[in-house]
């Protein structure tokens, strides 16, 4: 069942990204959905299948909407490794922290999508066009992953509780 | 095989990562080159989402016009008040319009009788919506709602009311990805609109705007000036590029090079139109080289004629100058050819 909703929660972002998300436009960055996703499955609930799910969708993403097929999901995948590894080391729960990973975590994605984008397309894009974009990314993508930690405290605590009157 | 069997989460990243890099070079090879086709799981995966594309383009578009009004209430509102400035503007010109009406009924008239052939008529224009647009890579890419079925092939021309908006990079049967012009591997050709002698190029400059340089480096071009495309390569002329915003000259090679800021916000265009060529372009390109052979093999056997009249005893000068002229004529007319095919 978990399995399930995870893929679901996964198609909905998947089919924001393309259709909704480029509405919320914040000094050039929008929410990224999946980032999100990827962010929420290592750092709040430690979910191998739903990092899984981000970087199949983020394939899905690239085959779509992207000019290099598989770039995004391999991103994904490295900043969930990165996440998975960091959300053992800090205090995840404080929403300090959280914000800091977030933007290290977009940090990363942005300068993988430089780097990818120089190497394999021999372009010559200017990485400060690709930083500007990062801060507006940064401030959707914590108030996604704020309100994902909101509801997932608030389930657990609500599970606690039962557990606790059974 | 032991430590694959001991560490089976380890071999699977590796895996993937090793899956997604070969996908990533195979794009950047097709992207590279554009006889080589998209892969049949590629094809399937975008045929499989696009109906589904279509359809929550069209439900989210409604709440996705509402936030973003909210969003961008303050510009939006700005934009009403232009808009109504414009419209007075445009009902003037209007009145104006209905009176050369006339005058440009005797000029196509005119072109067709010349048998003049401009990009109107040598492309299909295939309208399309935007079903999605997704800005979270580098560049934005946008997908729209015509594609192999309509005519589109990759690598077509993509234009809407304000200018040039970019070019397909992707196609399928019923959708096609678009890169915008700001797309750093986009480059096309261009003329001022205010002096058609002025020449250049200009590609996206990987900082969301346009940087080229002029062909000549004796030509000079403003600020402000309006470049459109020339026509030269694969592209139709006369389509609006974008705004020069800044003009630089090498002191040492004279070299002038020029920012410009494209005429059409990528990111919002709705509604585009697609060139795809119908082939009335290769056609006029073989007629030309044709054209260009006959005028050349003419020319071969009148200056064959005038040499052995030279030969014989008394050519006439005139001739021997007919045939240096038709020389000239055809060579010019197959370099033409040539370039345009280019």
């Amino acid at each position: 069942m978990r399995r399930l909703i995870t893929i679901i929660i996964s198609l909905v972002c998947f089919l924001l990204q393309g259709n909704l998300m480029h509405y919320f436009s914040i000094c050039g960055g929008i929410p990224n959905l999946l980032l999100a996703l990827t962010l929420y499955y290592t750092i709040i609930d430690d979910y191998r299948f739903g990092l899984g799910c981000a970087v199949a969708f983020g394939f899905l993403q690239d085959v779509c909407y992207g000019q290099l097929s598989g770039s995004s999901a391999l991103l994904y995948l490295a900043v969930g490794g990165l996440m998975l590894y960091l959300g053992r080391k800090v205090y995840a729960d404080n929403k300090l922290v959280l914000l800091l990973l977030t933007a290290l975590a977009v940090f990363v994605f942005s300068a993988g999508s430089w780097l990818i984008y120089i190497v394999f397309m021999q372009s010559d894009l200017s990485f400060l066009f690709v930083l500007k974009r990062v801060p507006g990314t940064v401030v959707w993508d914590y108030i996604v992953l704020f309100a994902a930690d909101v509801i997932y405290n608030r389930r657990h605590r609500s599970q606690g509780f039962l557990m606790h009157l059974n | 095989m032991r430590w694959i069997r001991e560490n089976a989460g380890k071999t699977l990243v590796i895996a993937v990562v090793i899956f997604m890099l070969a996908t990533v070079t195979m794009s950047a090879a097709r992207t590279e080159n554009d006889s080589i086709n998209d892969p049949v799981t590629e094809r399937a995966a975008q045929r499989l989402t696009a109906d589904a594309q279509v359809g929550f383009s069209k439900a989210f578009s409604s709440i996705g016009d509402f936030f973003s009004g909210v969003v961008h209430f303050r510009k939006y509102q700005n934009e009403n008040k232009d808009l109504k400035k414009e419209n007075a503007e445009l009902k003037e010109s209007l009145a104006q319009a209905q009176l050369d009406e006339k005058q440009l009924g005797e000029l196509k008239a005119l072109s067709e009788s010349l048998n003049y052939s401009d990009y109107a008529s040598s492309y299909d224009r295939v309208s399309a919506d935007v079903i999605s647009l997704d800005k979270s890579g580098v560049f934005g890419i946008i997908t729209v709602s015509a594609g192999k079925n309509d005519g589109v092939k990759k690598g077509s021309l993509v234009v809407n009311e304000d200018g040039l908006v970019g070019r397909v990079v992707s196609v399928t049967g019923s959708t096609a990805k678009v890169a915008g012009i700001i797309d750093s591997t986009m480059s096309v050709s261009f003329y001022d609109k205010s002096a058609s002698d002025v020449l250049g190029m200009v590609s996206g400059d990987g900082k969301g705007v346009l940087t080229g340089y002029l062909f000549d480096t004796q030509k000079t071009i403003t600020k402000g000036a309006v470049l459109m495309t020339s026509g030269l390569g694969n592209y139709p002329g006369g389509i609006e590029i974008g705004t020069v915003k800044k003009v630089n000259k090498d002191k040492s090679t004279g070299q002038v090079t020029v920012t410009a800021e494209p005429s059409v916000d990528f990111y919002s265009a709705k509604t585009v139109t697609i060139l795809a060529s119908n082939g009335s372009k290769e056609s006029s390109d073989k007629d030309k080289s044709a054209e260009a052979a006959k005028t050349e093999a003419d020319t071969s056997k009148t200056a064959q004629t005038a040499e052995s009249g030279s030969k014989g005893s008394q050519a006439s000068s005139s001739e021997k100058t007919t045939a240096s002229t038709n020389k000239e004529t055809a060579s010019k007319t197959s370099s033409e050819t040539s370039g345009s095919r280019k």
